[in-house]
């Protein structure tokens, strides 16, 4: 039985888990943290992984969990930390202060969002994922795939519908 | 399947610049320091929380409590238990004095358990200081004088006792500047990975 090379996974999909852990709410510098526990799991339950399944999937699943472990602190830390240095938002130009003007606005509707429209989401639009591809790593039917992707994206709509103009540059 | 508008993906693209991963891959960290550090993070506290309350037992029974006027009264010596018993009462009465005094018999101040405070070692008021330096720089405004403060602290103490404080003043700094770069909190003083994230 072929078995998984954690190292070689990890060099592999660093890239991928640390965005999605911080598509998922984890704050930078949290990141590598919360990557390095997704390792961890990784490698305790490497004798589960099956050779013949995606371990991009399998990877998703495990980096949700550890997220979700740890989302409520990372997100009242960071709340906290907001409420005390909110006046360093005057010392960036206009063009970055619109950038994360959009930036948090996304951020706060995946937050708002349930987790599993967040989910699907950012696997479809944040990193390129097919729908099949999703229902096949959250173990879910295409159709609630994209019937979540549908109101997940509705929603954005209406937020950045209100948000206005974004600078791309 | 609806098509995201332009104004959306611009959003969404927004968002995605700010995560932009690591250009350098760090190393794994072994599963036997994982677990290893997973066990000071419960030992530390557990310790120290038994040192505690370790010293302040301590410090207990070697107090004492003096009324003017009054007998001392000592912890009763474990195997004394006949007068242990006799002691109930006085105790009782010396509440009840205490409670009923008037302002102008003196009662003495309770010999209070003092916790043993180690004074802080040189090293720890370094640390002290320079985290301090940048807590004053980051309320006075000055974000660039507390980024090379905890640059300072990250060189010279990179796993001090105060490595977790320079970590929650590094969020702080990065919550508000992540559009224009990062500080990542454990390369904070190291620049390849603040060019990786650019």
């Amino acid at each position: 039985v072929p078995t998984l090379d954690v190292a070689e996974a990890y060099r592999e999909h660093y890239a991928f888990v640390w965005r999605l852990v911080r598509h998922l709410g984890v704050p930078g510098p949290a990141a590598d943290d919360a990557v390095q526990d997704v390792f961890v799991v990784v490698s305790r339950r490497a004798e589960e992984y099956r050779a013949d399944s995606s371990l991009r999937a399998w990877l998703t699943t495990i980096a949700r969990f550890v997220v979700r472990d740890h989302r409520k602190s990372w997100r009242r830390r960071l709340r906290r930390l907001q409420a005390i240095g909110r006046a360093w938002s005057d010392r960036v130009d206009d063009g970055a202060i619109e950038r994360a003007d959009a930036a948090r606005l996304v951020r706060e509707l995946l937050d708002s969002l349930p987790e599993d429209q967040r989910l699907v989401l950012v696997l479809s639009d944040l990193e390129g994922w097919t729908a099949p591809e999703i229902a096949q790593a959250l173990e879910l039917s295409v159709n609630t795939v994209y019937s979540r992707l549908r109101t997940a994206r509705q929603k954005l709509e209406a937020a950045a519908a209100k948000g206005g103009e974004v600078d791309d540059g | 399947m609806d098509e995201l508008s332009d104004r959306a993906r611009a959003y969404l693209d927004a968002f995605a610049k700010q995560h932009r991963a690591p250009a350098v891959v760090p190393p794994l960290r072994p599963l036997t320091a994982v677990k290893a550090a997973s066990w000071l993070r419960w030992l530390l506290p557990t310790v120290g929380m038994a040192a505690v309350i370790a010293a302040g037992w301590s410090a207990g029974r070697a107090g004492t409590i003096e009324v003017a006027g009054a007998r001392r009264f000592e912890a009763a010596p474990h195997h004394a238990t006949v007068p242990a018993i006799e002691e109930r009462t006085p105790t009782l009465e010396l509440r009840s004095v205490a409670l009923h005094a008037r302002q102008d018999v003196a009662v003495a101040e309770p010999v209070r358990a003092r916790p043993r405070v180690r004074p802080a070692s040189s090293t720890l008021r370094e640390e002290l200081a320079m985290l301090d330096a940048a807590k004053t720089s980051l309320r006075a405004g000055d974000r660039d004088a507390a980024l090379r403060a905890l640059t300072r602290h990250a060189d010279r103490f990179p796993n001090g006792l105060l490595a977790p404080e320079r970590r929650r003043l590094a969020i702080r700094i990065d919550e508000q500047t992540e559009p224009t770069g990062c500080v990542h909190s454990s390369c904070v003083g190291s620049d390849d990975h603040q060019e990786s994230t650019r």
